[in-house]
């Protein structure tokens, strides 16, 4: 299964590239990641528990292994995953471009998934990938926000006061996420947004950036664990 | 081909249901016909902790007229429906759908409520209630609350119900003169789940130019998916064969199907042209007639 797109953050690339190799913020956005961790450099392991529709949520393992890392432009990476329910390999590859909005990444993954999961659920594995990925992505964009947002707010404390507002009305912002996704290209309310979070983001940057990371992680992850539904009577 | 073990409750009352549903919560699924379920339990993809069967609780197969609107109980089984003089004066639409779903011994068991609870996105039935602007009647600890099918279907097997929830009743407002209707899909063998299909509904003005019309897609989309841009073409327009050639193609520009081993995200998109191209006509010659 191929599975690419374009998802636009609203932050410089360099915060992107960082917070994208950062396994605490990858393990908040990625759907039903309960643990990862990084092993080396470059590769990391964790467990994801996800369940859709009538499919109950099962545990499977990963482990992402990153190569032909190019700060901050792009970089590729296996993806290896297992659970009750069958199992997933594939690539990915992803680029970050500059933009006057923020940071837009393309990414492509090649995936195989196998086992009963492949066998039952066949009919409905695009949809659910499609789905983890846009659910992982907007939640990866809103983690990110909030970190940058959080951090320009400390480091700047006499405009501590303002900045909180921003914060917030990011965080509205992306509420509606599933609808905006879709029509995710809207830069309109995004350049507004990126330009108080971009400002402070490069002396926010608190997070080191040599940590791996698996950064269309979310959708990859998410092929494993496609619940199958029933329907296959 | 065996289920993981599960507890099994047989509630004789909604209250009892909902009370089952609020104690056990995520861990709990309710049993309607089973047609989805079951099958799904059997190959262990779902391994709900709590069964709560709604078999045995009366007054939830009831097929009504109210208020100018068909009343259809959530355990009412779809042949029962199919069956229908009610659904067939009422809801044609609905009458037309129901032999494709599936085969007529699921149809037996499987309930009308519980495919559209369930959200399967190329299901019949949700697409049906999208089309018809139908209500759902939810109950819940909270007592009743009624929801737009526009609102209640949320993506790929998701509704808006709660987990505490459970569907009562489906509520879809009659047919009226001048409105017409079609249900048509493609699948590879009859009884298959649809490659793409749609429910159509529009109603004429004095005019005989298109009021309103409602296209909802299945099998192209997370879950039932109205052709708004294609609905947008129509409004207004006297309904030629220009008219619906140019609400196919928006229809066919405005959808993102997804890909499988039967078909490509390409070939499910050139269906949805052809359907809407082939059910429009069908559905503005009934609202011609009289909206037989």
């Amino acid at each position: 299964m191929i599975l690419d797109g374009e998802f636009t953050f609203r932050a410089h690339r360099s915060n992107v590239w960082t917070l994208l190799q950062d396994p605490d913020v990858l393990v908040k956005a990625m759907p039903g990641a309960q643990r990862l961790v990084a092993t080396g450099d470059g590769t990391y392991e964790g467990t994801i528990r996800i369940g859709v529709g009538p499919v109950t949520a099962a545990s499977w393992t990963l482990t992402v292994a990153l190569h032909d890392r190019e700060e901050p432009a792009s970089y590729g990476m296996k993806v290896e995953s297992k659970g009750p329910l069958g199992f997933t390999r594939g690539s990915a590859s992803v680029e970050l471009l500059d933009e006057p909005a923020g940071t837009r990444m393309k990414y492509r993954a090649d995936m195989q998934i196998g086992g009963k999961v492949a066998g039952i659920g066949q009919r409905l594995l695009d949809q659910v990938a499609r789905m983890l990925t846009k659910q992982g992505l907007e939640a990866l964009s809103r983690e990110m926000e909030a970190r940058l947002s959080l951090s320009v707010g400390s480091a700047s404390a006499s405009v501590g006061v303002a900045t909180a507002p921003t914060v917030d009305g990011e965080v509205v912002t992306d509420g509606e996420p599933a609808d905006a996704a879709e029509a995710n290209p809207e830069s309109g309310d995004t350049v507004e947004a990126t330009a108080s979070s971009g400002d402070g983001d490069g002396a926010a940057q608190p997070e080191p950036p040599r940590a791996p990371g698996m950064p269309d992680e979310p959708a990859v992850v998410v092929d494993l664990d496609q619940e199958l539904p029933p329907g296959t009577v | 081909m065996k289920p993981a073990p599960f507890e099994y409750f047989r509630p004789d009352t909604v209250d009892e249901a909902l009370a089952l549903l609020g104690e056990h919560g995520w861990d709990a699924k309710l049993l309607a016909g089973g047609q989805s379920l079951v099958p799904a339990m059997n190959f262990r993809l779902a391994a709900p902790g709590v069964l709560i069967d709604l078999n045995r609780i009366p007054g939830l197969d009831g097929i009504r007229e109210e208020g100018g609107a068909l009343r259809i109980g959530t355990m009412v089984r779809q042949h029962a429906a199919e069956r229908s003089a009610h659904v067939h004066r009422l809801a044609p639409l609905l009458a037309e759908a129901l032999p494709f779903v599936a085969h007529p011994q699921i149809r037996n068991r499987g309930t009308v409520g519980g495919s559209v609870a369930h959200a399967d996105p190329a299901a019949e039935l949700p697409a049906v209630m999208l089309a018809l602007g139908a209500r759902m009647h939810v109950v819940g600890p909270n007592g009743q609350r009624a929801l737009a099918a526009d609102e209640f279907f949320t993506g790929l097997f998701s509704t808006a119900l709660e987990h505490d929830e459970m569907l009562a009743e489906i509520e879809i407002p009659a047919l009226t003169p001048r409105a017409g209707f079609a249900f048509m899909e493609v699948s590879r063998r009859h009884g298959d789940f649809g490659l793409a299909g749609l429910a159509v509904s529009v109603a004429l003005d004095d005019g005989g130019c298109c009021a309103d019309a409602r296209i909802a897609l299945l099998g192209v989309g997370e879950g039932p998916v109205l052709a708004h841009a294609a609905a947008d073409a129509l409004r207004g327009q006297s309904p030629s064969l220009d008219a619906v050639a140019a609400a196919a193609d928006a229809a066919r520009a405005e959808v993102d199907p997804p890909m499988d081993i039967h078909a490509s995200s390409e070939y499910r998109r050139h269906l949805v042209g052809v359907l809407v191209g082939r059910a429009l006509p069908v559905a503005f010659g009934r609202a011609w007639a009289g909206g037989s």
